[in-house]
């Protein structure tokens, strides 16, 4: 008997109603996590990265977004099938989430220490004192050094790194089981970032939560992912462990991304780049949403969309050349 | 011994703090604090460094969309602090900029063709035909279709919007460019494509490069020499293959082993230390890092270090390194 799934996200289907037409954001995303896996998901504009996490969250605005079709289930519950109450009782509890921008993510008009024990006072049922106390020991725990101060202060008067620090705290005040940071770092210095990301691999293992991270920054998920999935126009075109899929992609589209990002190693080797850009969402090419941009392409390619399809590994792959 | 194309002495650009704001940094903003390098001809510098370091004021600087506090630019052996007029004039068309963001460094309201005429009307260049047979010559140099000519921004993907960008910037002939952070909007994927295009124009038409960037990866990759700065000054300047092999200063060694890199997971990474940048400015007398520098000492904290030579083309500001 398998342990439970931390998270199976089944067939998922989310689309957009725009006033330009109605443009599929997610198609047939399918994957899982146990408890305390690292996994992250990749992809640039348009690959629906960021609406798979919303989904996950319950926090799809509808409208305009609407999950046509699809199971989300976290521990064995089903999450699309909860009420908008019951799914808050799930977030900032059980999932917590961690932004791109603190700035506003945070409430200006409460200090960092209140909105921290909001949710040990919502979640938790603490008293305000003890949430408070509570609060101080977490920031102390996401590696501030004046943790009273900075319960006191305001976001205004903190830098983006601390602003991130005190989301995390946050995020992890009700000891989640899973944690989902949508780039978290993507706005905050390179040496900042890698503060972030040692702090949260630290709390990882100290709570085991799980942690998906979204990101469009390949070389940092490498740093941080057990596996990574890859993700374009709104599907799954690869996923594997990270050590097989950096040094065997097998979708053009993750060994185009690889051989695009400038890296550091003795010998300068010129970018190989991906023809062409990420199709406008109205106008998505017949078959392979990747055809046009895809060196390897095939005639069937143009007419047809691969399957994702298991190999040896775990890992998957949707394209026709390994079909 | 060839003279270099621009030369920089001791340059310094203060802005006033507003009185609201002043607090422990007093009335000025130190952005450039005594920078002073040459660029070559032919040569690409990269600038590279985190939030607050100066880069992107210095660049400006340089261009003249500030004032300088102090200090000297010198361009093709002319002062261009003291250069006025015409003469002032004839010499800027050699130097140009290419912005961060495609979409706010064009006019939504002109046609991409009217977008990179604009330089001749300006400077009062070449008949209206000879102007359209340059400008299709130049969509076409910077990977673009003389249909887009015809287009509006909003109409371009973000790519496409920076290859106009560059084309505008190609106008004039320059003999200098100034990138700043010019891929930081794109996605990865055209990323590669606008380094490479920037690459293949400085080959084909022999400019120099001040690139300026927060990616270490993106600098390391154009970069002949490279420039690190810090909080205003520049601390280490070395050849790439030296910042490679013999990173010295201890800010550096930060930055190379923050950075992630897909071949990276495995290697020894030097540990983030704590702290952030002190936005504030110096208050104290000593080295700017000292506060954050795991190698700090005494005299760090009372004396500024200079920049010295450590070798024919590697300099460094750092008491490590002093005789």
């Amino acid at each position: 008997m398998g342990k439970e799934k931390l998270i199976e996200v089944n067939n998922l289907e989310v689309l957009f109603k725009t006033s330009g037409g109605q443009i599929t954001a997610v198609s047939d995303v399918s994957f899982e996590m146990e408890a305390g896996e690292t996994v992250g998901i990749v992809g640039e504009s348009g690959s629906g990265k960021s609406v798979v996490s919303l989904s996950i969250m319950g926090l799809v605005p509808n409208p305009p977004g609407e999950i046509a079709n699809g199971y989300i289930g976290f521990r064995g519950r089903d999450l699309l099938s909860l009420s908008q109450e019951q799914m808050r009782a799930v977030r900032g509890n059980e999932i917590a989430m961690v932004f791109q921008e603190p700035m506003t993510s945070l409430n200006p008009l409460h200090t960092c220490g209140r909105q921290i024990g909001e949710s040990l006072v919502l979640h938790g049922s603490m008293e305000k004192s003890n949430a408070m106390k509570n609060a101080i020991e977490l920031l102390g725990q996401v590696g501030i050094r004046n943790p009273k101060q900075i319960a006191k202060s305001y976001p205004h008067q903190l830098s983006g790194g601390m602003r991130q620090r005190v989301m995390i705290a946050m995020a992890l005040a009700c000891r989640p089981k899973l944690l989902i940071a949508d780039e978290p770092t993507t706005a905050l210095d390179v040496t900042i970032e890698a503060q972030i990301i040692a702090l949260m691999k630290k709390l990882k293992e100290q709570i085991g939560a799980g942690i998906i991270m979204i990101s469009h920054n390949l070389a940092l998920m490498a740093q941080v992912c057990d596996r990574i999935i890859v993700m374009y126009c709104g599907r799954i075109v690869e996923e594997g462990t990270v050590a097989s899929l950096l040094s065997e992609p097998k979708h053009p589209y993750t060994v185009g991304l690889i051989a695009s990002t400038p890296t550091i190693t003795e010998e300068r080797v010129r970018l190989t780049p991906i023809e062409g850009s990420v199709p406008n969402p109205f106008s998505m090419p017949a078959g392979c949403a990747f055809h046009p941009r895809c060196r390897d392409r095939m005639s069937q390619c143009e007419s047809t969309m691969p399957d994702l399809k298991t190999h040896q590994d775990d890992r998957r792959v949707r394209c026709w050349k390994y079909a | 011994m060839i003279d270099p194309l621009l030369q920089v002495k001791d340059l310094k650009k203060y802005f006033r703090n507003s009185t609201a704001r002043s607090g422990a940094a007093g009335k000025w903003n130190k952005a450039i604090d005594g920078v002073s390098f040459n660029v070559y001809p032919g040569e690409t510098v990269g600038l590279v460094g985190e939030s607050g370091c100066g880069k992107s004021t210095l660049g400006r600087t340089i261009i003249g969309l500030h004032q300088p506090t102090a200090g000297k630019i010198v361009f093709s052996g002319e002062d261009l602090l003291t250069l006025a007029g015409n003469s002032r004039k004839q010499l800027s068309k050699r130097i140009q900029l290419i912005f961060q963001d495609p979409a706010g460094s064009l006019n939504p309201r002109r046609t991409i063709r009217e977008a990179i005429i604009a330089p001749f009307a300006i400077h009062g260049l070449h008949s209206s035909s000879e102007r359209n047979k340059i400008v299709e010559q130049l969509i076409v140099e910077v990977g673009l279709d003389i249909y887009h000519l015809d287009r509006y921004p909003h109409e371009l993907s973000g790519g496409q919007k920076q290859r106009v960008g560059i084309a505008r910037a190609l106008a004039l002939e320059p003999d200098f460019l100034i990138c700043d952070e010019p891929v930081s909007a794109l996605d990865v994927s055209v990323q590669a494509q606008i380094i490479n295009l920037l690459q293949d124009l400085k080959s084909k038409f022999g400019f120099s490069y001040l690139f300026i960037s927060h990616d270490l990866s993106v600098v390391y990759h154009v970069s002949d020499r490279v420039l690190v700065m810090y909080l205003g000054r520049i601390v280490e300047s070395a050849s790439y293959g030296d910042i490679y092999r013999e990173p010295l200063h201890p800010y550096t060694k930060l930055l190379m082993s923050s950075n992630p890199v897909l071949t990276q997971r495995d290697a020894a990474v030097v540990a983030p230390i704590a702290g952030e940048i002190n936005q504030q400015n110096k208050t104290t007398a000593g080295c700017s890092f000292a506060d954050r520098c795991p190698m700090a000492t005494g005299i760090c904290q009372e004396k500024d270090p200079m920049l010295v030579k450590k070798s024919s083309d590697h300099l460094v500001a750092c008491h490590l390194y002093s005789t």
